[in-house]
Order: structure tokens, then C-alpha cells, then sequence
């Protein structure tokens, strides 16, 4: 994502890790691949 | 313990040394730094209405201190808005910033929300570091003077001491009725146990997110009081540093005590200034560090909290 960014916005290519980082936290809490806690 | 303290002679007690302490201020210590702790101080207590009487652990609340100085300092120092339009609108930004913010992070709890509050909080701080045209980048936004308030000349480090004072006095006044309020009492309930407040019929989420938005626009005015009692807002006052920075100052203090965030920030902040000016002046960090972690291992509560605590324990035996 990072190298992604470098390409398409350079000038903002730090705030991309946050913006997938809050999307993550906001639909899959537990990550891409952990276990919702309420499975466990 | 909130109540506790509030409602005691012991607590008027300590509301009362820390008001002689705050008068005397500037004579003690140099008046910027005086000015840096009491906007610290009202920068704590607004964290504290969150995480001590709500029970939410913000990791961004940088962004409305920082996001509050840079507008305030940006509009009166580039876009030549009068002194006390700048002040409101800078207010007003972190009040919608906090709305926004809390409607998203809201929806999820313990390290989700604080995960949540630390990148929307970063986002803001990368944000603030590109766009330098306005921000100034790495050097920040430097003000040439602090400007009149009600015709009063605030140039004078001691007079914006005191109008400094004057604020956050009735910032923490504010924090103290909202605290003893019935609105207070349902924060605390879901503090307690979320679940029963919801089967109260209590709508969580609304009280929660009344309580970001009465914390990050405090947090604001906070942010703004430094920044022009300093004239500089810059990157420092957004990065996730200054967040880490205000829940060492609420813990040290006690969290959930309205006063002990007050005595946190004038501790940290002191102890930061003289330990500066030691031969470790470079190591500051190391030993702020083993002392909050210290007071963490010795006095759990804090030390306003510990100070209660032994008050309590005496009651009850």
C-alpha cells in the first residue's frame, strides 16, 4: 500500500496506512484474519 | 471516588490549594511555562471527563489540542481574522472535529476505539504536515503578538496568565457540574457497566458521544490558549506524542478526580521543565518514563486518587 501510494499520492502517502488502518477497525475489528472475540 | 472527592471538605481542601498555587504561578516559575501548565491542566481535565467518567481511552485527543491552536494561529496570523473570531472559530472546528471523530469511533470499544482515535488523530497530523503552505510545515504557524480580548492588551505574560487562569478555572467548573449532573451519573453508569445502562434504556452511544464532543471542544480551548500564549502552534501539538503526553498527566494525577489531571499536568510539566535544565537535560524522556512509571507502580490511583483513597480507608475502619 505504501509503494502504492508513492506512486498515486506521494504527497499524502502516510495517511493511506491510517485510512485502511480505521476501514479495518471499523468493519473487521479483529483484523483481516483474527477471530471476532464473540467465535472465540 | 469522584463523588467522594467533589462532595468532601477534603476536596474543596485540595480545590482551594491548587487555586493558591495557580494565583502564585507566575511568581514561582517563568509566566510562559506557567501559562503552558494551566493550559495543560485544562487540557487533562477535558481528557479526564472521557476516560476517567466515561471510561472511553482516547489515543488522538492531539488532534483537537493541536487542530485548535493551528486554526486559531493560521486564521489570525495569515488570513488577518480579528483575535476573538479567530479564538471562536478555532473552538467551533475542534467542536465539529470531536463530532466527527466521536461518530466514528464510537462504534467500537476498549483498543478499537483508542486504535481508531490514534489514526484518525495521525491522518490529521500528516495532513498538517503537507499542507505547509498554510501549516508551515516542520516550523509551524509563529504569531507576531496575542491581540486584545474585551480591550484588554494580552502582550503582558503575567495578564495572559491570568485570563489563562480565568478560562480554565471555569473549564474545570463546567467539568465539575457535568460530572455531578444527572448526565454525569449515567456517564459513570456506563463507565461501570455498559449493559445495564443499556438495559436502563439508556441510548449509549448519544451520551457517548455528547461526552467526545464536551471533551475535544474543552480540549480545543485548551489547544488555543497554549498555542497563543506561546505564539506557535506546529506538529508537536498534533503528534501522537502530546496525546501519550495528557493520559501520562490524567494517570499521575488520578484519573477520574477532576483535580488530579490539574496536579498531574503541573507535576509532569515542571518536572519536564527542570529536568531539561539538568546535566540529563538530554535524556529527558528516559527519565520522565521511570518516573510515570514509578507513580504507576507505587500509586495506581494517582496522587490526588491515592490522597483520597487513604481518606476513605480511615472512614470506613
Amino acid at each position: 500500500l505504501q509503494t502504492l501510494g508513492a506512486v498515486i499520492f506521494p504527497a499524502f502517502n502516510d495517511t493511506l496506512i491510517f485510512m485502511l488502518m480505521i476501514i479495518v477497525l471499523l468493519i473487521r475489528p479483529s483484523g483481516l484474519f483474527g477471530t471476532p472475540e464473540t467465535a472465540k | 471516588v469522584t463523588s467522594a472527592l467533589l462532595g468532601s471538605r477534603r476536596g474543596v481542601i485540595v480545590a482551594a490549594v491548587l487555586l493558591l498555587i495557580a494565583l502564585a504561578l507566575p511568581k514561582l516559575v517563568y509566566p510562559v511555562l506557567a501559562i503552558d501548565i494551566i493550559a495543560y491542566g485544562l487540557f487533562a481535565v477535558a481528557f479526564d471527563l472521557l476516560l476517567g467518567f466515561t471510561g472511553l481511552l482516547s489515543f488522538g485527543h492531539a488532534m483537537f489540542w493541536g487542530g485548535a491552536g493551528y486554526v486559531a494561529t493560521i486564521l489570525i496570523a495569515k488570513a488577518n481574522v480579528p483575535f476573538p473570531l479567530a479564538v471562536i472559530l478555532a473552538i467551533a472546528y475542534a467542536a465539529v472535529l470531536a463530532l466527527v471523530v466521536g461518530a466514528i469511533a464510537i462504534r467500537r470499544q476498549g483498543i478499537y476505539f483508542a486504535m481508531i482515535t490514534l489514526a484518525l488523530a495521525q491522518l490529521q497530523y500528516f495532513f498538517a504536515y503537507q499542507l505547509g503552505a498554510w501549516t508551515g510545515g516542520e516550523n509551524g504557524v509563529q504569531l507576531n503578538g496575542r491581540g486584545t480580548l474585551f480591550g484588554l492588551a494580552l502582550e503582558n505574560d503575567v495578564a495572559f496568565y491570568y485570563a489563562v487562569l480565568a478560562v480554565a478555572a471555569l473549564g474545570t467548573y463546567l467539568v465539575v457540574r457535568v460530572v455531578r449532573s444527572p448526565f454525569g451519573a449515567v456517564l459513570s453508569a456506563m463507565r461501570e457497566n455498559e449493559q445495564r445502562a443499556i438495559a436502563l434504556g439508556f441510548r449509549v452511544d448519544r451520551y457517548k458521544l455528547i461526552a467526545f464532543v464536551m471533551s475535544g471542544t474543552l480540549a480545543g480551548v485548551a489547544g488555543v490558549l497554549f498555542a497563543i500564549g506561546n505564539r506557535l502552534s506546529g506538529l508537536d501539538g498534533v503528534d501522537w506524542h502530546t496525546s501519550g503526553k495528557v493520559v501520562m498527566m490524567s494517570i499521575l494525577g488520578g484519573i477520574g478526580t477532576v483535580f488530579g489531571p490539574i496536579a498531574g499536568a503541573g507535576i509532569f510539566e515542571s518536572l519536564d521543565f527542570f529536568v531539561s535544565k539538568t546535566a540529563i537535560g538530554d535524556k529527558t524522556n528516559i527519565v520522565m518514563g521511570t518516573i510515570f512509571a514509578l507513580c504507576v507502580l507505587l500509586f495506581r490511583r494517582g496522587i490526588v486518587g491515592e490522597l483520597l483513597a487513604g481518606r476513605t480507608k480511615r472512614a470506613k475502619t
